[in-house]
């Protein structure tokens, strides 16, 4: 049976590093991406079963990169958590008006983390 | 009956104390990987800009705060700022050790961490060292919101960065070594 597909998308090495390193204790197969258009590319090539989306990044932003995808049918329903230091409610309300699935922020909480993909993806 | 109860029990004390165990070893895995990815990220720049950009990443990631301002020691002994996130002008352009708060932690050298206020004005103070010579500091200002206590990790990773960071982020740490 193929591999389920989690693409990472953040312009922060240190945060591509963190989730890759978290999500190497699971059997997903790991995408990357560096900002919303190089995301919309390999969303488009490898259609993933869900994304990590950072907010902040060029050329690109998250909450535009989800608007797109959401504009799309065959990404409608695709789950993309937002994974951000942006915890302040206007901030949650605009990722969730957006269209993001669930909202999670940095420092990520790493059992919290795998938990939810568990719940999308199953083992 | 009463067997049977004692051994529900002591399975369910069991299923507490695995619980417990299973929660230590997620906390050291956690610990592991956050000093584990800094100490890489620190390794592999390949620049001073790309240095200060792993330490903003490491502080803002990894640790949780946004608002940090990074000092590299002049000839004369002050204190220039070359980098700072979130600090809009507030950040001073220049410290002067035993002047005034900032320069108080600059005069003491020491490794600074108030575990309990989150909210207050300074949070952390790192020196930068290279060896037994103060390079540089990095000063922690507020947290992030959702950021409500230090743990002892976000200690461990300060102390990594004031070992280590010096020579990804100072020219001039790299001139002492080469």
């Amino acid at each position: 049976m193929a591999k389920k597909k989690v693409l990472l998308v953040d312009d922060s090495k240190t945060a591509l590093m963190m989730e890759r390193l978290l999500l190497s204790q699971t059997p997903y197969e790991i995408l990357e991406a560096h900002d919303g258009i190089e995301a919309l590319e390999v969303v488009e090539r490898e259609s993933p079963d869900l994304i990590l989306m950072d907010v902040t990044m060029p050329r690109l932003d998250g909450l535009g990169a989800v608007q797109r995808l959401r504009a799309q049918e065959k990404t409608r329903a695709l789950p993309i958590f937002m994974v951000t230091t942006r915890s302040e409610a206007a901030h949650v309300h605009t990722g969730f008006q957006g269209g993001c699935t669930e909202y999670l922020t940095k420092p990520i909480n790493g059992p919290l983390l795998l938990a939810k993909l568990k719940e999308y993806l199953g083992d | 009956m009463t067997d049977l109860g004692t051994r529900l029990a002591a399975l369910s004390a069991e299923v507490a104390q695995l619980r417990e165990r299973v929660r230590r070893l997620e906390q050291q895995n956690t610990r592991l990987s956050l000093l584990y990815i800094a100490s890489q990220r620190l390794a592999a720049v390949d620049s001073i800009e790309d240095g200060r950009v792993s330490v903003r990443e490491i502080v803002a990631n990894l640790i949780g705060s946004e608002e940090l301002a990074l000092y590299e020691c002049r000839p004369g002994g002050v204190f220039e700022l070359v980098d700072s996130v979130g600090m809009d002008q507030r950040a001073q352009k220049t410290l002067v050790p035993g002047e005034g708060h900032l320069g108080a932690f600059l005069s003491r050298g020491a490794e600074f961490v108030d575990e309990h206020a989150p909210a207050a004005d300074l949070n952390a103070f790192v020196p930068l060292r290279s060896g037994d010579r103060l390079l540089g500091a990095l000063f922690i200002f507020r947290m992030l919101p959702h950021k409500t206590t230090m743990d002892p990790v976000d200690g461990e990773l300060l102390h990594l960065l004031s070992q280590h960071a010096a020579f990804a982020v100072f020219p001039s740490a790299r001139r002492v070594t080469s």
